[in-house]
């Protein structure tokens, strides 16, 4: 990371700050997707993050920790966005569907939309963590970082996460339902 | 353990093989917006003056400047009415500053609130219309420096605040039109409760909803309609416990989830045979939201004055 963009980029150096935005946007987009599991509300999110970032980056006090600052303003714009529509606007719907239920062979019966479903029913806290260690590839130390939470708290965010993953499989196998994003 | 490594694979692969997306379009609007976002330089200021750092200083003084201006709001407005209907007025409220006053529909001379910007947007200042596609008709008058949850919907018209970041502060009232309660918040099977058209099924649900406290329903006067609120607790349980992910209601097809330690306060209506719920954060204090998004700390007076004006804005509505 170049720190000497970031430095410029706090001065109110316009090219400074496109340049670390232009290499940031397409991961931010990806990333704020897979956590909100809807495009509309993550590129509200990612515009929300980089704006914040520009704002705020005077305020960053060591260019060094640049990356887990703005990982940080994301996951606090997909909060902000989640939110939105966990206070007042579901974004699931219910369709009943014939499919058959899945037996325990993990691998081999779960598909994309079972997995999809799954992640949905999970916090917003559990998605988060999931997307930055098995998306991100960061280490618990570096979520924790991330999120200003303890890796211990990162450890049971995870731990919990794969039990209501584990949950809500099992229970779409018992008894079909299709969630659709609206 | 060999089944959790089992499933994290499962879930690694599957995140990795989503769509690649393209943020070409959300990095050109970032960029064009830069010459009107001004980057913040206060914060390090700030530090270096102790004095200024006492944020009970800087509250204090925030909460005392916003308290005069709540008590001459206040001597300014006129006594609420809750008798029937009246015809509202259509003359507007001054708007805010750096927002444009709408233009008025021509049937009661109000602006469509769904016409209006939403959030990140403030509303102007202004007494506005709540119509089609909502089901409901009804006015309400909204103060300064709210925004309306975007976009206008059929289900649900959200007002809320906003931070002192300016970001979506998860606070406000919302006008919601509930088609069906779960029958359990927490069971996978997803059954529904038929509840009906009327108010009392509904109320009559959501009180009966197992594991999910709820208190009343408590006679209330909205517009000049008589009421019953119901506050529904949604409890802290393990994902193992609540697996169904504490199903609430639908909406036009659409499932609200519930988030656990957060309370819905709900007056649930019949207006013109059409059942209506609204929605309030009427407490003071910092919402749960606000404490898990931007980690900020509870604090009991987060909300004082927007509670006044929330309630201000609920003794506004109208129904036409």
């Amino acid at each position: 990371m170049d720190t000497d963009l970031v430095t410029r980029a706090q001065r109110g150096d316009k090219e400074a700050f496109a340049t670390l935005a232009s290499a940031r946007a397409d991961r931010f987009l990806a990333m704020s997707h897979r956590i909100l599991r809807d495009l509309a509300l993550a590129e509200d999110a990612t515009q929300q993050a980089l704006l914040s970032i520009w704002r705020d980056l005077p305020q960053l006090r060591d260019p060094a920790r640049f990356d887990a600052w703005s990982y940080r303003l994301l996951v606090r714009a997909c909060y902000a966005e989640a939110g939105k529509t966990r206070r007042w606007a579901p974004n699931l719907r219910l369709l009943p569907v014939d499919e058959p239920a899945v037996d325990d062979a993990l691998g081999a019966v779960i598909d994309r939309d079972q997995l999809d479903r799954a992640f949905r029913r999970l916090s917003i806290d559990h998605r988060t963590v999931v997307v930055l260690h098995h998306y991100l590839d960061l280490p618990f130390d570096r979520i924790a970082d991330v999120l200003g939470v303890s890796a211990g708290t990162v450890a049971s965010r995870m731990h919990y996460a794969m039990r209501g993953l584990r949950a809500s499989l099992d229970a779409d196998a018992r008894q079909p339902a299709k969630e659709v994003a609206r | 353990m060999t089944r959790r490594r089992e499933l994290e694979g499962v879930v690694r692969s599957w995140l990795h093989e989503d769509g690649h997306e393209d943020a070409d379009r959300v990095l050109f609007s970032v960029l064009n917006s830069l010459d009107t976002t001004p980057q913040r330089h206060a914060g390090w200021l700030a530090r270096r003056l102790p004095i200024m750092n006492n944020k009970t200083v800087r509250y204090g003084i925030a909460a005392a400047a916003v308290l005069v201006i709540a008590l001459l709001g206040m001597n300014m407005l006129p006594e609420v009415n809750l008798g029937p209907p009246l015809t509202p007025s259509p003359t507007a409220v001054p708007s805010a500053a750096g927002t444009q006053t709408p233009a008025p529909t021509a049937d009661l001379g109000l602006p469509l609130l769904a016409e209006q910007p939403t959030y990140p947007e403030l509303l102007a200042a202004n007494t506005y219309l709540i119509d089609a596609p909502f089901p409901v008709r009804a006015s309400v008058t909204v103060p300064e420096g709210w925004s309306m949850e975007g976009p206008y919907r059929r289900e649900a018209v959200g007002l809320g605040v906003l931070t002192e970041s300016g970001m979506w502060a998860g606070w406000g009232l919302a006008f919601k039109d509930i088609d069906d309660v779960f029958v359990d918040p927490c069971a996978t099977d997803q059954r529904l409760r038929d509840i009906g058209s009327s108010a009392d099924e509904l109320v009559a649900a959501l009180i009966d909803l197992p594991g999910h406290p709820a208190e009343g329903p408590v006679p209330v006067t909205v517009g000049g309609l008589v009421g019953q609120r119901v506050d529904l607790s949604i409890p802290e349980m393990s994902a193992a416990d609540c697996p169904g992910g504490h199903l609430l209601w639908t909406m036009d097809g659409l499932t609200m989830h519930g988030r656990p330690g957060d309370v819905h306060n709900l007056i649930i209506l019949e207006v013109q045979g059409r059942r209506l719920a609204i929605e309030l954060d009427d407490y003071a204090h910092s919402s749960i939201f606000e404490m898990e998004s931007y980690a900020t700390p509870f604090d009991p007076e987060a909300h004082a004055q927007d509670l006044v004006e929330l309630h201000q804005m609920l003794e506004s509505v109208q129904f036409h």
